[in-house]
């Protein structure tokens, strides 16, 4: 579809607003600031739109433009913490189960987004960009400006502090993991 | 063996290499304990993948907003134009007047003619008329053409300047501090170093600091107005030195002068050493003139007017004599 016309620019926005929305989300933590970034982007795709050429693969056009000015807008309100409200509404996931394993599958689930939340900003927006958009370390240095050794030091950090953290509850986790392994062998 | 914790990140996300999974493969298959951190790896990246959940969007509301956004940004299109059409005659504005500004340096700069003298002294006209004296080992620049405000020149070293008057174009001489405006006059300048002095013939002379214009101090005729570098002060006397032109007359003129001054003006102006043997002879008198005549005509003439005698030295001449006659 042409996105150059009304309809087309609008079937492309709704095509892609809510996996943007939450791409731009995961970096600020913000969902208001969210919605600027991600119209920002698409403003910008409407003035230009007929002389970029993004038919090919928009949708891949469109992420790493909302992750560049989410990466922008960071920079310029250092206020926003990042991914800051990201903890509450992870405890909300499911509160309908009642067997004990899962209970505890909870309580880890709860621990793992605290110790997630509480990584040092620039340490956790790179696990972010590689966990849950999927970038390779080399595409995060470009995207940060930093180097790829960075990067990797980083998610480094990052595992390190999970694992650490996690210590107490890895007797559960494992033995949760080999129960669910038991349960499907037999 | 360890592993580096970055590599588990591309490959559970998808982006390493193909040697980098192996890497990770045979690290998992080398033992039951790095398969269990590697599931607990596995684990975290799972759990931490269902966070954070999806935030509820309302796609066609937000579609509305948009749409607004749009909307107040293209109704402002005047505004932007005009902020354009600004920066346009602001750019060429700045254009013109970067252009004037280096065709003007760069006429200002062929425009200039430097005469330097070393062992020679000149008499120059200025392109306004003004007739200046330069001596030896003096500099001194001015432009092809004086400007319709002022007439600048610059000068390092001594010149006697007679100004063509004229009131609507000052004549300013800068030297390295000072800085001296005249209308239309006649004056010595000498800068050394470590100061400028200014001696007047005739007319008004206004001297000052370069970056001081203001506290300026007004030279008469018979006036020296001296400025030296090392306390910056800038000092106006009668002037004392009858032949203060003599580098540019040749004339030297001593009525009723000690030897003492005498002899300072004879070395000033021949650039030699004549000292005396008897420093109680520095306070004879002498009247005499000189008019160009080689040095040692001068020497001799000064001997025979006080009973004395001389003898050369290395870089001029030692006069020996018991007493004034």
């Amino acid at each position: 579809m042409d996105f150059t016309t009304e309809d087309g620019f609008q079937h492309l926005y709704q095509q892609h607003y809510a996996r943007l929305h939450g791409i731009t989300y995961r970096i600020l933590g913000d969902s208001h600031a969210a919605e600027d970034v991600v119209h920002q982007v698409f403003l910008k795709l409407w003035e230009t739109r007929r002389r970029v050429k993004i038919s090919e693969n928009p949708g891949g056009y469109l992420s790493r433009a909302v992750i560049n000015t989410a990466l922008n807008y960071l920079k310029q309100h250092r206020y926003l913490t990042l991914m800051g409200t990201v903890e509450d509404q992870g405890l909300a996931v499911q509160n309908n189960t009642s067997s004990e394993n899962e209970e505890r599958m909870q309580a880890i689930s709860k621990q793992l987004h605290t110790i997630v939340n509480s990584l040092p900003p620039k340490c956790r927006l790179i696990f972010s960009l590689s966990r849950y958009e999927g970038l390779s370390n080399q595409e995060i240095a470009d995207y940060l400006g930093v180097t790829r050794k960075t990067v990797e030091n980083q998610l480094n950090k990052a595992f390190s502090r999970i694992r650490n953290n996690l210590g107490p509850y890895l007797t559960y986790l494992l033995g949760i993991i080999n129960l669910l392994a038991a349960q499907n062998f037999f | 063996m360890k592993i580096d914790y970055h590599l588990l990140a591309t490959y559970l996300n998808g982006t390493a290499k193909a040697a980098e999974r192996q890497q990770v493969d045979f690290w998992v298959q080398q033992d039951i304990q790095n398969q269990q951190e590697f599931e607990h790896f596995k684990f975290i990246w799972a759990e931490v993948g269902k966070l954070p959940p999806e935030q509820e969007v309302n796609t066609e509301e937000s579609w509305q907003r948009f749409l607004e956004l749009r909307e107040a940004k293209a109704s402002k299109p005047r505004v932007v134009q005009l902020r354009h059409w600004m920066v346009r005659v602001a750019a060429v504005l700045l254009i013109c007047t970067l252009s004037y500004v280096i065709w003007n340096s760069w006429q200002n700069r062929t425009g200039h003619i430097l005469v330097e003298n070393v062992e020679q002294k000149s008499d120059i006209i200025l392109p306004d008329g003004t007739r200046v004296w330069l001596n030896k080992h003096s500099e001194l620049s001015y432009p092809e053409e004086f400007t319709s405000t002022e007439r600048r020149v610059v000068l390092s070293g001594e010149a006697y300047f007679d100004v063509t008057r004229d009131t609507k174009r000052p004549f300013l001489i800068s030297s390295d501090d000072t800085e001296i405006r005249v209308l239309g006059t006649s004056f010595n300048v000498n800068t050394t170093e470590e100061q400028t002095e200014v001696i007047v013939n005739s007319g008004k002379v206004a001297f000052y600091e370069q970056n001081n214009p203001k506290e300026q101090i007004v030279l008469q005729a018979g006036d020296k107005g001296s400025y030296r570098s090392v306390n910056q002060k800038l000092i106006k006397t009668k002037n004392p030195d009858a032949n203060y032109l003599s580098w540019k007359t040749g004339q030297l003129i001593f009525q009723n002068s000690t030897l003492e001054k005498a002899l300072e003006a004879v070395n000033q102006h021949y650039a030699v050493q004549v000292t005396l043997e008897n420093p109680a002879m520095a306070q004879c008198r002498i009247n005499t003139r000189f008019n160009d005549q080689p040095l040692q005509e001068v020497i001799e003439e000064i001997c025979l007017l006080l009973g004395a005698t001389f003898d050369q030295t290395t870089n001029g001449y030692i006069v020996k004599g018991d007493k004034c006659p």
